[in-house]
C-alpha cells in the first residue's frame, strides 16, 4: 500500500498485494548475531566506519558505499540495521525508498481482516514495489527470499559495519 | 566509505551535494551508481541458493530457500542475469521500467 502522502514519483510502482499468510510473519534468521548475517564461512572482517552518529537520527537511513556495495543504514528506534541496496526481483536500489514505513496484512488471525503491522519497519523497492522488513531482511511477500543483514555498531560515536 | 544518497540529494565523498538538476542523467547505472563493485554470481547451498559477489562467493547479498513451490534457482539466476546485464549494457535497464508494476514478479527467463 502505497503512502497517501507520497507524489506517484515518490511512491513509485504499486506495492504488491499480500496473496496469502504465509508471508505476513517475518522469520528469525538463523544468524549467529543479534542483527547481522556474517560471510558464508563466518571468518572475521574488520569493521567499517560509515560516518558519524549524527549523520544517521533516528527514523532516518542512508545509503553509504563500503567494501564495494552499497549498504543502506538505518536508525530505526534507535536501533541499527544494515541491508544491501538491491532488490532480489530486478536489482533495484531498493534502500534509496523514502519512506520506511510498516505494511498491511491480512492472517486467519486477523479474520482475513486488514491489519497495519511493522510500523517504521518496512522498506518498499522504488523501482516496482516489494516489501523488505527492515530488521530481518525478510521479504514480506516472499517467505524464501531475505536479504542479508549487515551487523551495524555504533562506537565512540562512529556508526561502524561489519561486512 | 562514501556516502552516496541522502534523501533526494547525492553526496559525493567530499560532502558536496550535486542535485540531480545539475546533471544530466541519462541511464540507470548513472543514477544509482554501481551498487555491488562487479558482477554477481549464484551459489547453491543445500537449503538454498545464494546471490553472491562473483569475486568473493562468500560473500552473499540475498538468499533463496528452497522449498516445494518457490523457484530459488530461478530466482537467484534471474537477479544475477539482470544485474550483470546492467553491467555490461548500462543503458539495458531493468526489464521492467521503474515506476512499472510489474505483472508478474516471478522470474522470467527471457527478461
Amino acid at each position: 500500500m502505497a503512502d497517501e502522502t507520497q507524489s506517484p514519483e515518490e511512491a513509485g510502482a504499486e506495492r504488491e498485494s499480500v496473496p496469502n499468510d504465509a508471508q505476513t510473519v517475518p522469520k528469525t534468521p538463523d544468524s549467529p548475531t543479534a542483527r547481522g548475517d556474517t560471510s558464508r564461512t563466518a571468518k572475521g572482517k574488520a569493521l567499517e566506519e560509515v560516518g558519524d552518529l549524527s549523520d544517521f537520527p533516528e527514523g532516518s537511513h542512508k545509503v553509504v558505499k563500503v567494501g564495494g556495495r552499497q549498504i543502506g543504514i538505518f536508525n530505526i528506534r534507535g536501533e541499527f540495521y544494515g541491508l544491501p541496496n538491491v532488490c532480489p526481483h530486478q536489482t533495484g536500489p531498493l534502500c534509496e525508498a523514502k519512506i520506511v514505513s510498516g505494511t498491511l496484512i491480512a492472517t486467519k488471525e486477523t479474520g482475513w481482516k486488514s491489519e497495519w503491522v511493522h510500523d517504521g519497519e518496512v522498506i518498499v523497492c522504488p523501482w516496482h514495489g516489494l516489501e523488505y522488513h527492515v530488521p530481518t531482511g525478510q521479504s514480506m511477500a516472499y517467505p524464501n527470499i531475505r536479504l542479508r543483514r549487515y551487523e551495524v555498531i555504533v562506537e565512540n560515536d562512529k556508526v561502524k559495519v561489519r561486512l | 566509505m562514501a556516502p552516496l544518497f541522502r534523501g533526494d540529494a547525492f553526496i559525493d565523498p567530499g560532502g558536496k551535494r550535486k542535485r540531480g538538476k545539475e546533471k544530466e542523467i541519462s541511464t540507470v547505472e548513472e543514477q544509482i551508481g554501481d551498487q555491488v563493485d562487479g558482477e554477481l554470481a549464484v551459489v547453491e547451498e543445500e537449503t538454498a541458493f545464494l546471490v553472491a559477489r562473483a569475486a568473493d562467493p562468500e560473500d552473499w547479498l540475498v538468499r533463496f530457500e528452497k522449498s516445494p513451490g518457490f523457484a530459488a534457482r530461478e530466482w537467484a539466476e534471474n537477479m544475477v542475469r539482470v544485474y550483470n546485464r546492467r553491467l555490461s549494457q548500462p543503458n539495458a535497464g531493468p526489464p521492467t521500467p521503474p515506476g512499472v508494476q510489474p505483472a508478474s514478479y516471478e522470474p522470467n527467463p527471457e527478461d
